[in-house]
């Protein structure tokens, strides 16, 4: 694999790694920093890219599991439990809350990492189950379960604010 | 209605597929949302707008180039590696081809065949001459050794003669 088919062929969906990576990461240099190591890494590995066949999600599940190995270097895989979400944004973003928008990505950001890696390679990227079950390494079914959870959370989310909301419109 | 509803809820158990999550996207993103999807709508918003979230635009990736120059470098280093390990491979796989005919003069080998031959043919005159000049002396005593021969033999058949005969001679005897 030459210089411009790897721009094609990887490098095209640097965009989709960078995402995934921040996603996971929640640090934008962080992930910047983990594109460029993967794209040297794939680089140095380009003659096995070959006999890839799907380079997004062969790129994607890379990048899925350099984040891993830097979070547990780092050891800043700080997840929060179910438990433990957050059911209020800290007092500085709840200024945005007017701002549903910023305020759902806060609650996917809240997410576990596997359910959020999940909804937005499903609902971001618009990747199939199996694309996803490959990149993380999980069967179609558990995929499913995972986004099916992940979504359902966001929507008790939703529907709670919803409902915080026009209490503070009746009190007023 | 009662299909966004349906597809909402398939949704959320994520039993639903692409394309009905297009139809979904495509629902809320236009203008035709009914109130009590309204909740919802800025679910979607969010996945547009991470969509819309690239790479930074001052971060490019840096791949290691090599420039013409540096691969031909490289690519000299490597022929030039190669010759050399065939260099020292033949060397080493060859036989040892050792010089037979030589000559040790004066504590140093020497393989000049003539050089050798003329030394070693005014080497053996020299010893020649020698041997030729001290053996004079011995040659001239094999010949009186030879000439006394004669001499010897004639004193042992004299000393026979002179000798008494036992039988005839005895202390019993008496002279007549």
């Amino acid at each position: 694999m030459d210089s411009s088919q790897f721009q094609l062929q990887i490098l095209s969906h640097s965009d989709k790694m960078f995402r995934l990576a921040k996603s996971m990461l929640r640090n934008i240099d962080a992930a910047q920093d983990a594109v460029q190591e993967l794209c040297l890494k794939l680089w140095e590995r380009r003659e096995h890219l070959v006999d890839v066949e799907n380079h997004a999600a062969y790129a994607l599940r890379a990048m899925r599991n350099h984040c891993l190995d830097m979070l547990r270097v780092s050891k800043e895989n700080i997840e929060l439990d179910e438990n433990e979400m957050c059911t209020e944004p800290c007092p500085h973003l709840q200024m945005e809350q007017k701002d549903l928008v910023t305020l759902i990505r806060i609650m996917i950001d809240n997410l576990p990492e596997l359910q959020r890696t999940i909804i937005r390679m499903r609902d971001v990227e618009e990747m199939e189950l199996s694309e996803i079950a490959y990149i993380t390494s999980l069967s179609e079914n558990a995929v499913s379960v995972n986004l099916s959870r992940a979504r359902q959370k966001i929507r008790e989310k939703i529907v709670m604010e919803q409902k915080q909301v026009e209490k503070t419109i009746w009190k007023t | 209605m009662e299909n966004i509803n349906r597809l909402l809820e398939k949704y959320f158990q994520a039993t639903t597929t692409l394309a009905e999550e297009k139809v979904l996207r495509t629902y809320f993103e236009s203008n035709a949302v009914l109130p009590e999807h309204k909740q919802f709508v800025s679910l979607f918003t969010a996945f547009n707008v991470e969509k819309e979230e690239v790479i930074p635009f001052e971060f490019k990736v840096q791949l290691p180039k090599r420039s013409r120059a540096n691969k031909y470098i490289i690519q000299a280093l490597i022929s030039s590696g190669i010759a050399a390990c065939l260099l020292i491979g033949f060397c080493a796989i060859q036989p040892k081809t050792e010089v037979e005919n030589y000559a040790i003069v004066n504590g140093q080998m020497n393989a000049d065949a003539e050089f050798a031959q003329k030394y070693v043919e005014e080497k053996l005159n020299e010893v020649n001459n020698v041997v030729t000049k001290n053996m004079k002396p011995i040659r001239t005593l094999h010949i009186v050794k030879k000439r006394l021969q004669p001499m010897q033999n004639l004193k042992v058949e004299n000393t026979k003669s002179v000798k008494p005969d036992a039988t005839t001679i005895t202390p019993n005897t008496t002279v007549k």
